[in-house]
């Protein structure tokens, strides 16, 4: 081919030659599927880089990278109420949206924004601007960095200080304990920690939905109380030194714990169960028992990934994890669709373009500001 | 729409074509952002894609690279798909284009020609287009009639009958050194013509060829 090739008249047959060539239907040199097959990783990859913002420097303990598709497995508690049951699809690399010029009353994504409420009550309102010092708790120190707080131990501590973090509807948020544990907290969640760690064990408490990466401790054990919004005790996560997720919002059917690395015990209402990794425990919040199942755990790991997973999902499922993240309130007028829909899209998209996947696969709406209807 | 099989072992030669109703939400779901509908185009185009460029391009390597950046403007290029039209046509002509720069660039960089046309020597024989060979040699042809006659004939005798230097000195009588001596000279005059003509990659593989 290259022989033919030159600066003249060519030029123009030797371009349509290359199409003719690329369309041609012949067996004479069909590639393996494995090579195919790789080639499309390296394209997930070379995306995935090539969509990361530009490095703003952040100390490597409270790095907010929502993007990295840390292959963790978590625990995932999830707090049933309705019924529905969340199924998954498997990983996929998850590249930032490029951000779409934003159009007339645009639904913007969810950002990393928070609300932390000191011992003493005073709250302290976490947005993106202002990194560095943000509060003297007793002996910790609280410092923030771009989406994410960490607390720092300093000396024996003289008290020990509860904090809540807390999100509303279209925030996230991440924060370092002061044990080293990192948890990262979806829209609509809570959580109240002590500042600093004393005793013989350490315990959290939250609400909504939460991934944590715990720090080994051999000695302290660490325990995440799961309550409802109104305090109401839905289950404890005994954790041995692991990676996992815990979801209990009050609008699903169940409280969920999926796990990913380590071991964790789930306890509820006298009954235990003990996790493996990539296995979820399920209990609903209708039911006594708890049920163990393996977790699709792309599907449950997608949000902290930056990304929506739906796979063969019903619209209610789908629409209340759009709501929490792009504030919205959705209610159905008629009957509710049964289909199901499929899709995998950054978290940092506009609703629109959500909007507008679901649509292909049938649904049909009404947007009136913050407010939808979804019709038949 | 075509189903999805699971990531490892898939088969890609068993692709079934989309109606245009579902090529068009195809479409629609990968401008907005769907990694899914991105994996289904892949699914969809990337083998077939593959090989043929492999064809025209002689090495795998290139050919992955090839593909890879392809796919790679496909996805950050999606908002400027227009949902009106096909997918294949728009997959194609990105295709086309990547593959055209890359033998441009290639015709330019010496070293890469160089090296590029050692791997097509071994592939020479299969040629696509009789319409370019024909091209050529018809050039060919005509810078070899402005030779001085006897020149000419052992030029011929020589690349293209593809005697040895001993049988052609046998019947000219000539010297095998006298022989050379010709060789050398129409094979300069014909280099430089060639480059007059086509500057760049064209000259030397055609020589390379015939020598």
């Amino acid at each position: 081919m290259l022989d033919y090739f030159d600066a003249g008249g060519n030029e123009r047959l030797l371009k349509e030659l290359v199409l003719k060539t690329l369309e041609a239907d012949d067996a004479s040199r069909v590639p393996h599927d494995a090579l195919t097959e790789s080639i499309l990783v390296n394209i997930k990859t070379t995306i995935r880089e090539r969509s990361e913002a530009p490095s703003v420097p952040t100390i490597p303990v409270y790095q907010r990278n929502w993007f990295r598709a840390a292959a963790v497995a978590g625990i995932l508690l999830l707090a049933a109420i309705t019924g529905f049951v969340l199924t998954s699809r498997r990983p996929v690399a998850a590249p930032a949206a490029a951000v779409p010029p934003i159009k007339k009353e645009e639904i913007m994504p969810g950002k990393d924004a928070a609300r932390l409420t000191l011992a003493d009550g005073s709250v302290i309102v976490l947005d993106s601007a202002g990194n560095g010092a943000l509060a003297s708790q007793g002996a910790a120190e609280v410092t923030k960095q771009n989406g994410a707080i960490a607390y720092g131990q300093k000396d024996a501590p003289a008290q020990v200080l509860y904090n809540t973090l807390s999100t509303a509807r279209g925030n996230q948020y991440q924060l370092q304990l002061a044990d080293g544990s990192r948890v990262w907290l979806n829209a609509a969640s809570s959580i109240r920690f002590p500042t600093t760690f004393t005793g013989n064990d350490r315990r959290v408490e939250i609400t909504g939905e939460a991934y944590f990466e715990v720090a080994h401790d051999a000695a302290r054990p660490f325990f995440v109380q799961v309550l409802s919004p109104a305090g109401a005790d839905l289950g404890l996560v005994r954790v041995l030194g692991t990676h996992f997720n815990v979801q209990a919002y009050a609008d699903e059917s169940a409280i969920k714990t999926t796990l990913l690395e380590g071991a964790v015990q789930f306890t509820r209402n006298g009954q235990e169960r003990l996790l493996q990794p990539g296995q979820q425990a399920v209990a609903h919040y209708q039911q006594q028992g708890i049920e163990v199942a393996n977790a699709r755990i792309d599907k449950e790991m997608a949000w902290k990934n930056g990304q929506f997973l739906f796979d063969g999902d019903h619209i209610e499922d789908i629409m209340r994890q759009i709501s929490r993240w792009y504030d919205i309130d959705v209610t159905y007028a008629g009957a509710v669709s049964q289909e199901t829909f499929s899709g995998l899209v950054s978290r940092n998209s506009h609703l629109s373009q959500v909007l507008k996947i679901l649509e292909v696969g049938g649904l049909n709406y009404k947007l009136n500001g913050k407010k939808m209807i979804v019709t038949q | 729409m075509p189903t999805l099989v699971p990531f490892t072992g898939y088969n890609y030669s068993n692709v079934v074509p989309l109606t245009a109703h579902e090529d068009r939400l195809l479409l629609i779901r990968l401008k907005e952002g769907d990694e899914m509908a991105f994996d289904e185009v892949y699914r969809l185009y990337a083998h077939k894609l593959l090989g043929n460029i492999t064809k025209l391009v002689k090495s795998e390597s290139t050919a992955a690279e090839l593909l890879q950046e392809i796919f790679v403007k496909l996805w950050f290029n999606r908002e400027k798909i227009d949902v009106d039209r096909s997918m294949a046509p728009y997959l194609f002509r990105i295709a086309q284009n990547q593959v055209y720069d890359f033998f441009r660039k290639a015709a330019r960089d010496n070293s890469l020609q160089r090296s590029l046309t050692a791997a097509s020597q071994e592939a020479y024989v299969h040629i696509e287009e009789d319409i370019f060979q024909a091209e050529a040699v018809r050039h060919l042809q005509e810078l070899m009639s402005t030779l001085p006659p006897k020149r000419r004939t052992i030029f011929e005798m020589i690349k293209l009958e593809g005697l040895s230097y001993a049988e052609v000195s046998s019947r000219l009588n000539i010297s095998e050194s006298t022989i050379n001596d010709h060789i050398v000279k129409a094979t300069k005059h014909i280099q430089q013509q060639m480059n007059l003509l086509y500057p760049g990659a064209l000259s030397v593989a055609i020589i390379l060829h015939l020598g």
